[in-house]
């Protein structure tokens, strides 16, 4: 219930998907609020029942906001899986990974930019889950951005020890959550992904965190409404092959794209 | 801290091989903010009482300052950096110190280098001395070494970024001089990227004399904002400005190219070394040749949505496999300029060019001035080993750039390698010849892509001639214009990117955000202004003085023969009324050129006065 309690935390006076979704982050997963006309910060949290939790402030004002089922399903234990919002657009419903066409990046790297100004407030490239690598083979350049491809063997979360347990996938998004606080930083997901996969995990700065997981930003995926080349598509989960072909180093991807764009026959 | 600066600035002497941290320029970034105007000011202070020095010497200063908005998350505003120094290549009629005697000089230049030293937690850095062997600078946020480069002297950029990304990682990035740059090749450029140069101005030949062969840079932390709250808000609100502004499209779609057919539509592209207005071939070789049978890629500085930097890669024909980014409309230095009519020969000029580290621009006026030189018999193929300089011949074109870089038996690549106006002193002096109509430069540096016979009125003549570091055509078309773009320039702006969607208005408000300060536009655009009239008083110590700031014969006596601007040329007497306009505008003496005393005590600049009133006695006594 702890995190529930820090709900306090959620500024509704200033509702927006921003701010919600930095909210929700600060819940450790998120929860889906739908038609939620907030008036005031709250002080007091109670859950009536497993649907509703009764956010009250200690003054006047009530909020209702609804919780989805996936949330009264890991009840009572911390709710650490991240899920839609009910309001998420229909072609966004379902999202499973978002796929850079890579003969159309052009390196401006607005997507670390945008994806750690959603997650952090700031623009720390270091810590955006999407990282662009400029690269340059014989004489000519490619940019290929890099991220989470949700592969669907999750390897990463295999590697996560069965008592730890840090890591989950959501069951809509197929994005992997991280709970941070059942996190050893053992670092064996980072080096299932660095040796199976792409390597887009590593430890934060403080080295106090694994970061590189993508959460799709809870629906609304920045990245990709920022990119001025439409670069980034989101791909639906039922109607696409599996990311992790998709999951390989950039300098493998980066000369073949190199072949593609600049080789002569 | 945190008021936008980090307060370190790299330090490296070059004969000691000492790196140091400190905090130099912190005195005056509160007037002088950042970037260019604060570079202007350190070499003020650095050589105010000593200016004749030799600029490949060990004193000069070689500075690459990124702006107060480098680093940070607004296009146009994050990427650009400034290289400083005393040039390595301009050259007065009269000078102070014969040949030691130059204007100051810079070069600016997009790509991520100026966004990326900002991120790995400085404000600059700044180079002085000589190293008897090559190094190159490696910076990883935070900390400094500088390393041998030996097995690196010799190498293409492109060959060095390849390397050192395979060393440091592929994000690591990039700015290093090529083989023109290391054997004293005046026009020569520090590149990143394959294609971003700071070009101009003669910074990569002092690099070259430092024995510096690059810098590479890895940084991903955020810059020391005054405050991070409301920055997700105001980068949303600057991305709306320029996705707003009309030329977006049109920057987007072509880059710089897209003046190649427009500037010779209307006669003012370079053709036939500045002989002409109106590219004969462009056809072959202008905007929609190129878009529909070169360009392969798009690509970006940091952070900024134009995308305007353009790969191509020639696939037929003898040169295929030739790569280059560009054309930029620059480029029409190498291609127009030179004559050149098949979209090969230009890829394979390109390519060569940005291989070996020429400033595009410097070579295109150089080798566009041997042409014509060729062309006249003032020089022959004997005195060039041979080659049959001809106009559109890439491959013996080719052949000339590269014994200016690699024949040290030669004397008149020698002389090549200083630069035009010096090539052109020296031959005429030993032939008895008059080639001085065919070197296209002001203070001995080269006429940028865009002619002025054709202008319609006097502001390229303006930029042209009034320039501090020489003919260079991004400096404004007027002086509101141009301390405009100085003022920009505390940020290193973009113009395409920066200035021109986001305005004085909005980049207030950007350098307001990240220092916390409350300047206005008037307050920034009097930092421009100050930091133009040191470099002038820089510029006068060193000889420069009214005559030099003029245009070659060319401009006044060689009307266009063709295209829609045949039969136009520059009237001289009516330019001379533009000139002393210029001048009483800028509060300076028309007769002399030098600012009045009255002027610089306006602008707070009262210690410059005791220096111009030295050099007002100094040239009386000449007489």
């Amino acid at each position: 219930m702890k995190d529930i309690q820090n709900l306090n935390n959620l500024k509704y006076s200033n509702f927006s998907r921003r701010s919600f979704l930095k909210g929700a982050m600060a819940i450790g997963g998120a929860l889906a609020l739908a038609g939620c006309q907030p008036e005031t910060v709250t002080k007091t949290v109670t859950v009536t029942d497993n649907k509703t939790v009764t956010v009250t402030d200690t003054k006047t004002v009530t909020n209702t906001v609804t919780v989805t089922e996936t949330v009264t399903k890991v009840e009572p234990a911390a709710p650490t899986v991240a899920q839609y919002p009910s309001d998420v657009p229909a072609y966004l419903v379902g999202a499973s990974y978002i796929l850079p066409d890579y003969t159309r990046c052009v390196g401006c790297q607005k997507c670390m930019i945008a994806c750690s100004l959603e997650h952090y407030g700031i623009d720390d490239l270091y810590n955006s889950n999407i990282q662009v690598y400029a690269m340059n083979f014989k004489g000519a350049y490619v940019d290929i951005p890099v991220l989470c491809m949700k592969c669907r063997d999750n390897p990463c979360v295999k590697a996560c020890p069965e008592k730890v347990g840090a890591l989950t996938v959501d069951s809509k998004s197929g994005a992997i959550i991280i709970d941070h606080e059942k996190c050893t930083l053992c670092g064996l997901c980072i080096d299932a992904c660095k040796e199976e996969r792409a390597g887009v995990l590593r430890l934060s700065r403080q080295e106090d965190k694994v970061l590189g997981f993508c959460d799709m930003c809870g629906g609304t995926p920045q990245c990709v409404a920022v990119c001025p080349d439409n670069v980034l598509q989101i791909v639906s989960k039922g109607s696409s092959i599996d990311g992790r072909n998709f999951a390989k180093k950039p300098e493998v991807i980066g000369q073949q794209i190199w072949n593609l764009l600049y080789a002569v026959e | 801290m945190a008021n936008g600066y980090w307060e370190k600035l790299i330090e490296i002497d070059m004969t000691t091989g000492k790196v140091e941290i400190t905090d130099r320029h912190m005195k005056y970034v509160e007037e002088y903010l950042g970037g260019h105007p604060l570079a202007a000011k350190l070499l003020w202070e650095a050589l105010k009482d000593n200016p004749g020095i030799d600029p490949y010497g060990p004193e000069n200063p070689l500075m690459f300052m990124p702006g107060i908005t480098g680093g940070s998350p607004f296009g146009g505003a994050a990427s650009r950096y400034v290289a400083y120094c005393k040039s390595g290549i301009t050259m007065a009629k009269k000078p102070f110190f014969g040949e030691k005697s130059s204007t100051i000089g810079y070069g600016t230049s997009g790509g991520k280098f100026g966004a990326r030293i900002r991120q790995a937690g400085f404000d600059g850095i700044y180079v002085t001395g000589i190293s008897t062997t090559p190094k190159y600078l490696y910076i990883n946020n935070g900390k400094v070494e500088l390393l041998d480069a030996s097995e690196y002297w010799g190498m293409t950029q492109i060959a060095f970024e390849k390397a050192m990304q395979e060393k440091y990682g592929y994000q690591t990035t990039v700015v290093s001089i090529g083989p023109a740059a290391e054997n004293g090749c005046a026009m020569s450029a520090i590149v990143s990227e394959g294609g971003r140069a700071a070009g101009r101005g003669g910074c990569a030949p002092v690099m070259g004399a430092k024995k510096l062969k690059g810098i590479v840079c890895y940084g991903d932390q955020p810059i020391p904002y005054k405050t991070t709250e409301g920055l997700a808000e105001l980068v949303a609100d600057i991305d709306n400005v320029q996705w707003s502004h009309a030329a977006i499209g049109y920057r987007r779609a072509f880059g710089s190219s897209a003046s190649l057919t427009n500037n010779s539509d209307n006669g003012i592209e370079s053709v036939r070394n500045h002989r002409e207005g109106t590219n004969p071939h462009d056809d072959k070789i202008g905007t929609a040749a190129v878009i529909m049978n070169y360009f392969v890629r798009h690509r970006s500085c940091h952070a900024c949505p134009l995308r305007c930097m353009k790969w191509g890669v020639q696939k037929t024909g003898k040169y295929k496999g030739t790569m280059a980014e560009g054309p930029e409309y620059e480029s029409a230095m190498n291609g127009a300029n030179w004559l050149i009519e098949d979209l090969g020969e230009f890829s394979a000029i390109m390519e060569y060019i940005e291989d070996r580290g020429y400033d595009l621009i410097g070579i295109g006026g150089t080798v566009g001035y041997a042409l014509e030189a060729y062309e006249n018999g003032v020089i022959t193929s004997n005195d060039i080993n041979g080659i049959k300089l001809e106009w559109g011949n890439a491959d013996e074109i080719i052949k000339f750039m590269d014994a200016m870089i690699y024949d040290t038996k030669n004397e008149i690549f020698e002389w090549f390698r200083h630069g035009t106006t010096y090539a052109m002193q020296k031959i005429d002096e030993k032939k008895g010849t008059n080639s001085s109509k065919f070197a296209i430069d002001v203070k001995g540096h080269s006429f940028a892509a865009h002619g002025v016979q054709g202008q319609p009125n006097y502001g390229r003549c303006i930029t042209y001639s009034f320039s501090n570091r020489g003919a260079c055509h991004m400096v404004g078309t007027s002086i509101a214009a141009q301390n405009t773009m100085y003022a920009n320039n505390t940020g290193v702006m973009c113009s395409r990117g920066g200035n021109t969607p986001l305005g004085m208005k909005h980049y207030a408000r950007l350098v307001n955000f990240i220092t916390g300060r409350n300047l206005t536009e008037e307050d920034l655009v009097t930092i421009g202004e100050k930091a133009w009239n040191i470099e002038k008083v820089f510029n006068m110590l060193n000889g420069f003085r009214r005559e030099d700031d003029d245009l070659p014969r060319r401009s006044f006596e060689d009307a266009l023969t063709w295209g829609p601007k045949a039969g136009a040329v520059v009237d001289e007497a009516d330019w001379e009324k533009n000139r002393n306009a210029y001048y009483e505008g800028r509060g300076w003496d028309p007769e002399t050129s030098y600012p009045t005393a009255g002027k610089l005590q306006e602008l707070g600049l009262d210690d410059l006065v005791p220096y111009v009133n030295d050099v007002i006695k100094k040239v009386a006594a000449e007489k």
